[in-house]
């Protein structure tokens, strides 16, 4: 059977399809962390903090149909995932409009034109010049292979599910605060390190957002629960003169790097009172202070790591461009 | 399997079998060789989780190590 390769608009976002594939999970998610050592074995990192998942088919486990018609199993969600791209471990939740499952209330110009008063840190979406796009409209995680996996979202929606359930009974900021203070150890440092990875630092959000107050405080003492770990989240939340606030009143702590990201390609990265510095993607090289990410701009393996580089966690006062790629 | 897919499982078995106790795994020099060969969003889930099995990536491990794969841009 043919691949499914949505090719009817491939740079396009599909929040649609992705909602679909969203839906096809319907197990249970034991909010207990479950732990298995990490390791560099034959096949790269494996172990570390994962979610246990049941549902109705034999053994009570919960089996999901591909795109081309088999049935897997699907017994557990790693917590993490070890991004290679960013050389440490992230946390991935569904992203783009709330109404199709994801976590991003900010990623619709409806969204955004009903608040308003975004234009006070950033040009007005009505000026975006021609041949320039509307971010969130090609995100990475709304097409290619987040698309084409069904697994891909199973295991969003299963962190989203647990989130959930934890925020709902007190027990996020613990939970969250051990399973990424489980890497913190001399051993794990070191298997890490073989794959140029680092547990002194961690990515919120490769895919979503702080999909509410509540959400974002629990991450803030998270954060401070860990001082020596360096986090780093994009977020579009401050387009709302209430989050705006919120972070203002509620800063993030000096490790967590918050950087509001722009909302075209080309708009200059937002500079919001309380947060790191912003992010923007335009195409090519911007001028100083504007950091462009070296990530893209090797040969080989494209990487935090191989590129030596550490701005998005420890450099707050530089605003940064992902080049488009 | 893609024919093209089952190409490059072959040269990363390949690759490990003449270099044995190498730097760089089998699980992430299939994730590179897929990522390089100009098809990466080409294949499909089952495909990629029959890959990684037979460059011996476990069943405990091959849905996260297809999240990383799905992950690198």
């Amino acid at each position: 059977m043919r691949p499914e390769v949505y090719e009817e608009n491939p740079a396009l976002a599909n929040w649609d399809r992705l909602s679909i594939n969203r839906a096809v999970f319907d197990g249970d998610v034991n909010a207990e962390v479950q732990y298995r050592r990490v390791a560099v074995g034959k096949v790269g990192i494996s172990g570390g903090p994962y979610l246990k998942i049941t549902g109705d088919g034999p053994g009570s486990t919960f089996t999901y149909t591909t795109a081309t018609g088999k049935q897997r199993p699907y017994r557990n969600s790693t917590l993490f995932t070890w991004t290679s791209k960013m050389s440490c471990a992230s946390f991935s939740l569904p992203a783009g409009p709330v109404k199709q499952g994801g976590t991003c209330p900010a990623s619709t110009v409806a969204a955004i034109e009903k608040e308003g008063t975004y234009t006070e840190h950033h040009p007005p979406i009505s000026t975006q010049p021609a041949g320039q796009v509307f971010i969130c409209d090609v995100c990475y995680a709304g097409k290619g292979r987040y698309l084409m996996y069904k697994s891909m979202s199973i295991g969003q929606v299963v962190k989203l599910a647990w989130v959930n359930e934890t925020l709902r009974d007190g027990t996020f900021v613990r939970k969250m605060s051990e399973a990424i203070g489980s890497l913190l150890d001399d051993e794990i440092e070191e298997y890490l390190a073989r794959k140029l990875v680092s547990n002194k630092f961690f990515r919120i959000h490769d895919s979503g957002d702080f999909f509410s107050p509540e959400y974002y405080k629990a991450w803030v003492a998270v954060c401070r629960n860990l001082p020596k770990v360096s986090f780093w989240a994009p977020t579009r939340m401050w387009v709302y003169e209430k989050w705006r606030a919120l972070f203002s009143n509620y800063p993030p702590p000096d490790n967590l790097a918050l950087r509001p990201s722009a909302l075209f390609t080309s708009a200059p990265p937002p500079s919001i009172e309380g947060l790191a510095e912003g992010s923007t993607s335009i195409e090519g090289r911007m001028p100083a202070p504007v950091w462009n990410c070296p990530a893209y701009e090797g040969e080989e393996e494209h990487s935090c790591a191989a590129a030596r580089c550490r701005v998005c966690w420890k450099s707050q006062s530089k605003p940064v461009n992902y080049m488009t790629h | 399997m893609d024919a093209r897919l089952s190409k490059i499982v072959k040269g990363v078995q390949g690759h490990v079998q003449e270099n044995p106790g190498g730097d760089v795994d089998p699980g992430t020099l299939l994730q590179l060789e897929v990522l390089r060969s100009g098809f990466k969003d080409t294949f499909s889930e089952d495909d990629m989780i029959d890959a990684a099995e037979a460059v011996g990536v476990s069943k405990d491990d091959v849905l996260s190590w297809l999240e990383d794969f799905a992950s690198y841009l």
